[in-house]
């Protein structure tokens, strides 16, 4: 009966063990995508089309998610990450795209929102739609959903660094303080930030090891550690269990 | 039967327990009366506070369901003064090391002491007391390893191994030894708890080699720890110790509740033995769910902490809901405080346990993680279930050192506790609703209802200090009593 029990529990158990090595894929939210190149998707504005790879082969860019009927995040998000950026005092020698997710919203609905902002003018930014909508926000792994009830796209407030290679180097989630703003512009503009290290060679047991290369980790040491204090609990009350049973024995 | 000696320590260490939750309990209410804005407090304050109140209450918690289990396992093996009293002086040194920590050295990293925030005070606190919390730490894992260990001898002196976790009942109706359901909760509970300090020291070493084994915080080696290990560590360790101090609480339940209400003694069925074999086995993966927004854990994991977080508790629950209804069931059960004590504390357990589950599913984890919830969930368990299990026994023993029984109902204490128990827990479960995060000192604005939750869970809080006072009153009387000289 127990064995039964315990071979139904392991089998439970085995599938998510397999998943191992797949945490690739599944890391969440501000992590996931960093360090892949954006796909070169095509920007539409009014002023006409122009390839995503030009842009960011000219200056280093911050990207910006949102659709125009938003009733919720995107203008109180607009709203301060302008009003942030005016007061970093930073070069402008990168530019904001504010593209749209939505496939209804065209060029003409985002100028309409750049104008909202007064920033139709504005040279540092770029308001547009692209054709590309999935290609983009899959490589950015920007998490929306479409609410049929609220006819409104339940979605994440992003903002993504781009640097000149293309590569996305930080992501930003949610409302952001002008001191977090600060650390993307450094970091596209090829500053020094301080980031979630990865174990060096002098990290005492590390769980894993990390190629940021292949983007897998393999167990490592540490994982061992893990284990040490259930295999230590069953050697100790194994080795009780056999004094006790010499010195029963002996009583006898 | 335990001796006088036995007797008189084990109302020495009630006395110590009781002492400490008083005193934790007020530090809460401080806290509570904070967030709530009616007597701010600077933060460094604030999380002094909440880090010497955490550790305490884990830890006299656990020491007291250990104790209750060993007083009761006197019962059916020999039990020893000398261990009890050894246990006793060493968490004496451990917790003086631990309070003067906090309350002269400042450290207030949390009771989780999360690596490497013990030592990135930045200017809160000293290397010193960081290592000097560390070290009361480790000579509390120490001295309970051993403690743990003791009893563990002491049941396999009369049991051998697969008798102890009652293997014999899987596959036989009336085996030739029976093994009493004390004896099995009691000893997978303690494997559990062997694990949790071996894990404990392993973790504390770790940090030593960071920080140095003295107070100077001069390293061991020139070497970096790994931040992800050392939580995984952590939480095996803290997770895994609060889940097993309830087990022991409840193996104390399944031995006195039918005696208290007059009904034959529960035994030990197939389904029991499996059930109570699986527990131990799931919840020491379930620790898991702790690390669901760390991005580098493996997803393998995280799916392992949800699986086991609900495996672990089904078994456990399902046997003890249908031992329990054995029990209560038909006219006739004689109710006295322990008894009803341990009714609510059921039902306290079963009712944090829903809330841990819910917070323990990935994807309700997103939106609760850290908010107040999680107070919530273990506060349920631990003050309505853990506390009123050890109570129901500390009110229980305190007559039985004298050989008396008390017929009172004791009512009106039991129902302020009631009231203002899950009204507290109810206020932290209202903020984990409205979003509002846990370990913060004071409540901005922006956190609407967070102040008025807060100071209702002060006051509720002061409802059922109330109602415990009265019943410790009661039992601390009696256990000074047993330090008199005794009639023959
Ligand atoms: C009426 C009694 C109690 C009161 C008023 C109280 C109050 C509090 C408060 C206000 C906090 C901080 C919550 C936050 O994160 O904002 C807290 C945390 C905590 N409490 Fe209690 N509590 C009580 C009983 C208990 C009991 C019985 C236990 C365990 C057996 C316990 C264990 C803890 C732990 C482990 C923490 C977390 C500390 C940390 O985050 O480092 N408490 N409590």
């Amino acid at each position: 009966m127990f064995s039964r029990i315990l071979a139904a529990a392991i089998l439970i158990l085995i599938p998510s063990l397999s998943t191992l090595g797949n945490e690739a894929e599944s890391v969440m939210g501000g992590e996931s995508g960093i360090y892949q190149r954006l796909p070169d998707a095509t920007i539409h504005t009014t002023e006409g089309a122009v390839a995503l790879s030009t842009l960011y082969d000219q200056s280093p860019l911050i990207l910006a998610p949102v659709f125009t009927r938003c009733a919720g995040i995107c203008s109180p998000f607009l709203a301060t990450l302008k009003g942030n950026l005016s007061k970093l005092n930073a070069p402008a020698d990168f530019r904001v795209l504010v593209f749209s997710f939505d496939p209804e919203d065209t060029p003409e609905d985002m100028r309409e929102m750049a104008q909202h902002y007064e920033l139709e003018n504005d040279s540092q930014w770029i308001f547009g739609t692209t054709d590309q909508i999935e290609a983009l926000t899959d490589a950015l792994r920007f998490q929306s959903k479409w609410n049929e009830a609220t006819r409104q796209f339940d979605h994440e407030a992003l903002l993504a660094g781009v640097n000149a290679q293309g590569y996305i180097v930080l992501k930003l989630i949610g409302m952001q303080s002008s001191t977090d703003l600060g650390r993307l512009v450094s970091e596209i503009r090829g500053g020094f930030q301080v980031a979630f290290p990865l174990p060096k060679s002098d990290t005492l047991f590390t769980c894993f090891r990390w190629d940021p290369v292949t983007g897998k980790a393999r167990p490592s040491l540490g994982l061992l550690i893990m284990a040490i204090p259930t295999i230590g609990a069953g050697l100790m009350v194994t080795g009780i269990s056999a004094a006790a049973r010499r010195r029963r024995k002996r009583a006898e | 039967m335990p001796t006088l000696a036995f007797k008189r320590i084990t109302s020495l260490w009630i006395i110590v327990v009781l002492v400490l939750f008083l005193s934790a309990i007020s530090m809460g209410i401080l806290m509570r009366f904070a967030q709530g804005s009616v007597s701010p407090m600077d933060p460094a304050k604030f999380y002094v506070l909440m880090t010497t109140h955490g550790v305490t209450m884990i830890g006299a918690w656990a020491a007291a369901s250990i104790l209750a289990c060993n007083y009761l396992m006197a019962r059916y093996v020999k039990v020893s003064t000398g261990l009890n009293l050894f246990a006793l002086i060493g968490t004496g040194v451990g917790v003086a090391l631990l309070w003067t920590s906090t309350f002269s050295g400042n450290f207030h990293a949390g009771w989780t002491f999360l690596y490497p925030l013990p030592f990135k005070a930045g200017g809160g606190w000293q290397a010193a007391a960081a290592n000097q919390f560390l070290w009361g730490l480790m000579l509390l894992s120490i001295v309970w390893l051993i403690w743990c260990l003791g009893m563990v001898w002491q049941i396999l002196q009369k049991y051998s191994l697969p008798q102890a976790f009652a293997w014999q009942h899987l596959s036989k109706k009336e085996p030739a030894v029976e093994t009493p359901p004390l004896i099995l909760i009691t000893m997978v509970s303690l494997v559990g708890m062997i694990v949790c300090f071996i894990t404990a020291i392993i973790l504390l070493a770790m940090f030593f080699s960071e920080s140095g084994w003295g107070l100077s915080g001069k390293p061991v080696l020139e070497a970096k720890l790994d931040p992800l290990l050392m939580k995984n560590l952590t939480f095996f360790f803290g997770h895994t110790v609060a889940n097993e101090a309830l087990y022991l609480g409840l193996a104390v339940v399944y031995e006195l509740l039918p005696e208290l209400g007059g009904r034959p003694k529960l035994h030990t069925s197939w389904y029991v033995s499996l059930g109570w074999n699986c527990a131990v086995l799931f919840i020491l993966t379930a620790f898991f769910h702790h690390l669901y927004m760390d991005f580098v854990q493996p997803q393998g994991f995280q799916i392992v902490g949800q699986v086991a977080s609900y495996l672990a508790s089904v078994p456990s629950v399902v046997v003890t809901l249908i031992s329990l209804a054995a029990v209560l069931y038909g006219r006739g059960f004689r109710w006295s405080l322990p008894s009803l004590m341990f009714l609510v504390g059921a039902a306290g357990w079963i009712i944090g346990g829903i809330g841990a589950l819910i917070d323990a599913t990935i994807s309700n984890n997103i939106i609760l993680h850290n908010t107040l919830w999680v107070p919530a969930h273990f506060h349920t368990y631990n003050l309505m279930g853990n506390v009123l299990f050890a109570l129901g026994f500390f009110c229980w023993v305190a007559d039985d050192f004298r050989g008396t029984v008390d017929p009172r109902k004791h009512g009106l204490k039991l129902v302020l506790m009631i009231i203002g128990g899950f009204g507290f827990v109810l206020m932290f479960y209202l903020g984990g609703a409205y979003s509002v995060p846990r370990r913060f000192a004071f409540y901005p604005a922006e956190l609407t209802h967070a102040q008025l939750f807060a100071t209702m869970g002060a006051w509720f809080a002061l409802v059922y200090s109330l109602g415990l006072l009265l019943v410790v009153l009661n039992v601390l009387k009696k256990c000074f009593l047993v330090f008199l000289p005794q009639r023959s």
